[in-house]
């Protein structure tokens, strides 16, 4: 899977090529418009990841490109601003998503994975973790051929966790993930506790090996190590 | 007090000041003027008698004892001369007289001769004078007010029209106010005044404007960078339980920072009034939406939700409303002990919201000052309130707090009523 970030600050365009490649993708990343514009026209890319705000141009305007070009590319845009206005046009011109900075890396994966699902396999891919098996375009769980009943943000949870799998994930990531970040409460961190809790109940239930693993003072990892 | 009425009473008394004055000064000019024809007459008077005594060998014959009388005297008296008041008979009472007395020799005797004059006439016409100065006065008075007030609306005119537009002026909507007037200078300067002035506040304002955004944007990317790096950083192996620790509070707090510097953001443009366009919106619709949205946080704490729904639209902005119910709903889950019971109650006037809880330990209003935090409580930004309030304001509507038998009751309402 070949990914272009399209951000001009180092900083953060290193984390989060550095996340994306430990996550198999290869990713390629420019600092501005004109180089971003050039590569576009060359190559072909699964997912393009673009900020707004660029030194030499505005990330909406490699949207149209994309768009013009009839790119297959999925496209996320990444924007300091939080404005209501610039996700809708940004929408509007055919993205994919739109994150407002600052995102935490296992969220933007999780989106690039859910874009990746609907650009590449029309929504038709399974995700298959040993004896799990996710259906998005159905939105439900099997354990080993049998269905799982799942709440929503049951669901939701399992699909992230997975979508970040091997990594850790703070409470705090997995809360903005489930509740969105209106959701301005501490005590959301013990409900995430429930939720995994109840959520593994049910996977062992139907015969499911234990892939949750509670980090310490972190947070949880879903691994089969 | 009105210009007008101010303008006419200062007018009014002035006139009437000085017409007093000029009244007084006519009057004493008459007076002597009069005086001394009076004085003229009787030495003319004088003159006759003397002259008539030096041709004739006998006193001229008094015609009414007031007008000319001859007193026997033993010594020459000196010539006099004063006013008297004399009582008339036929009129019954006194009036005024001028009296000249004089010595007239005749015969080898001394005799004192007085002559009268009655200054009645002169008095008559210092009345008819001052009769015709109170009608001029009069007058002069009503046409005046007449006349302010009838041209009054046409020359304030051009004021009322700058004052309209002043008051329907909004920064956001016109940058400058420009406002054509063929009035008077004055009001043409007062325009010219005002066009400048709008046009620096719309200057500052949109300076102002810009460089809170900008600075709040130019914030979220370092923010960003800190947050990825704790983020790469935690899936480093080997990480003790304290790094990590120290890790993830890094990432907390950044994501803190990030969150106060959004909802600062958001209030300053709230203040500036950018979120002015409003559309009818369902409330009650809105509110079983953030029910929906909660519904975790509600069941974990077991809460007890009791709601009185009517249909509802309020004219507001979506996203302003989305805030009120948003603060007002996770305010109260969050204070709200467990397995306790929160209560929603939506009416044409007011969105009230209440559940049960300790009293506050600081007076109600303080809650919606910015940055009041009631427990010490890191995560909260001490925001929420203070942006409900504001919403409240540049809505015109009103959010109250009361604490009535243990309820902490909070109360939107979609009018401002006092």
């Amino acid at each position: 899977m070949k990914i272009l970030l399209v951000e001009d600050e180092k900083g953060l365009s290193d984390s989060i090529s550095t996340y994306l490649k430990r996550e198999g993708y290869l990713c390629e990343v420019v600092k501005d418009f004109k180089s971003a514009d050039e590569k576009i026209e060359l190559y072909q890319y699964d997912c393009i990841l673009v900020d707004i705000n660029l030194p030499d141009g505005n990330g909406l305007d490699l949207v149209k490109s994309l768009k013009r070009l009839k790119a297959q590319a999925g496209i996320i845009i990444i924007s300091a601003k939080n404005s209501v206005d610039d996700k809708i046009e940004g929408l509007d011109l055919g993205a994919d998503d739109y994150l407002s900075k600052p995102f935490s890396l296992a969220e933007l994966n999780s989106r690039i994975k859910s874009v990746l699902r609907r650009r590449k396999f029309e929504g038709n891919d399974e995700i298959i973790f040993n004896e799990i098996t996710i259906k998005p375009y159905e939105s439900s769980v099997y354990v080993k051929g049998n269905s799982l009943t799942l709440t929503k943000k049951e669901y939701d949870l399992i699909l992230f966790l997975i979508s970040n799998k091997n990594r850790v994930l703070t409470k705090e990531t997995i809360a903005d993930h489930l509740w969105g970040d209106d959701m301005d409460m501490a005590n959301s961190y013990d409900f995430i506790y429930t939720h995994i809790k109840n959520l593994r109940k049910k996977l062992v239930d139907k015969g499911c090996q234990d892939y949750m693993k509670t980090v310490y003072g972190m947070g949880y990892k879903f691994t089969a190590l | 007090m009105r210009l007008l009425t101010k303008n006419t009473l200062v007018l009014l008394t002035v006139t009437l000041i000085v017409f007093l004055a000029g009244g007084f000064i006519f009057y004493s000019q008459l007076r002597n003027i009069m005086n001394e024809e009076a004085t003229e007459a009787l030495s003319i008077k004088k003159n006759e008698v003397e002259k008539y005594i030096s041709k004739n060998t006998r006193l001229p014959e008094s015609i009414s004892l007031e007008e000319l009388s001859f007193t026997e005297s033993i010594t020459p008296i000196k010539e006099s001369l004063n006013d008297e008041m004399i009582y008339i008979e036929e009129e019954k009472e006194k009036m005024p007289y001028k009296k000249l007395s004089f010595n007239v020799i005749f015969e080898g005797k001394n005799y004192k001769c007085t002559i009268s004059k009655s200054l009645l006439e002169t008095d008559d016409l210092i009345e008819t004078i001052f009769q015709s100065f109170a009608i001029i006065i009069g007058l002069l008075i009503v046409v005046f007010t007449i006349i302010n007030f009838l041209f009054s609306k046409t020359i304030w005119n051009p004021f009322f029209t700058t004052l309209e537009q002043i008051n329907n002026y909004e920064i956001e909507k016109h940058s400058v106010l420009t406002i054509e007037s063929n009035g008077a200078k004055e009001f043409q300067q007062l325009n010219e005044a005002i066009k400048k002035m709008t046009q620096k506040i719309s200057n500052d304002f949109n300076n102002l404007k810009y460089f809170t955004e900008n600075a709040s944007h130019e914030l979220q990317t370092p923010l960003a960078i800190i947050k990825s790096k704790t983020e790469v950083l935690l899936q480093t192996e080997g990480l003790n339980d304290d790094q990590a620790k120290q890790i993830i509070e890094i990432n907390q707090t950044a994501s803190r920072l990030s969150k106060l510097n959004h909802t600062l953001l958001l209030m300053s443009k709230i203040e500036n009034n950018q979120f002015n366009v409003t559309e009818n919106l369902n409330f009650s619709y809105l509110v079983t939406n953030k029910l929906k949205q909660f519904e975790d946080l509600i069941e974990m704490k077991q809460l007890n939700i009791i709601n009185s729904f009517d249909n509802i639209m309020v004219t507001i902005h979506p996203i302003l409303a989305d805030m009120v119910v948003s603060n007002l709903l996770s305010n109260a889950i969050k204070y709200t002990v467990e397995k306790g019971v929160i209560k929603l109650e939506l009416t044409t006037t007011c969105f009230k919201i209440s559940n049960h809880g300790e009293p506050l330990k600081a007076n109600g209003d303080k809650l919606f000052t910015r940055f009041y935090k009631e427990n010490e409580d890191s995560s909260s930004t001490g925001l929420g309130l203070a942006l409900v309030k504001q919403i409240s304001i540049i809505n015109k509507h009103k959010l109250n707090y009361e604490y009535i038998n243990s309820s902490h009751i909070f109360t939107y309402f979609f009018q401002d009523l006092k």
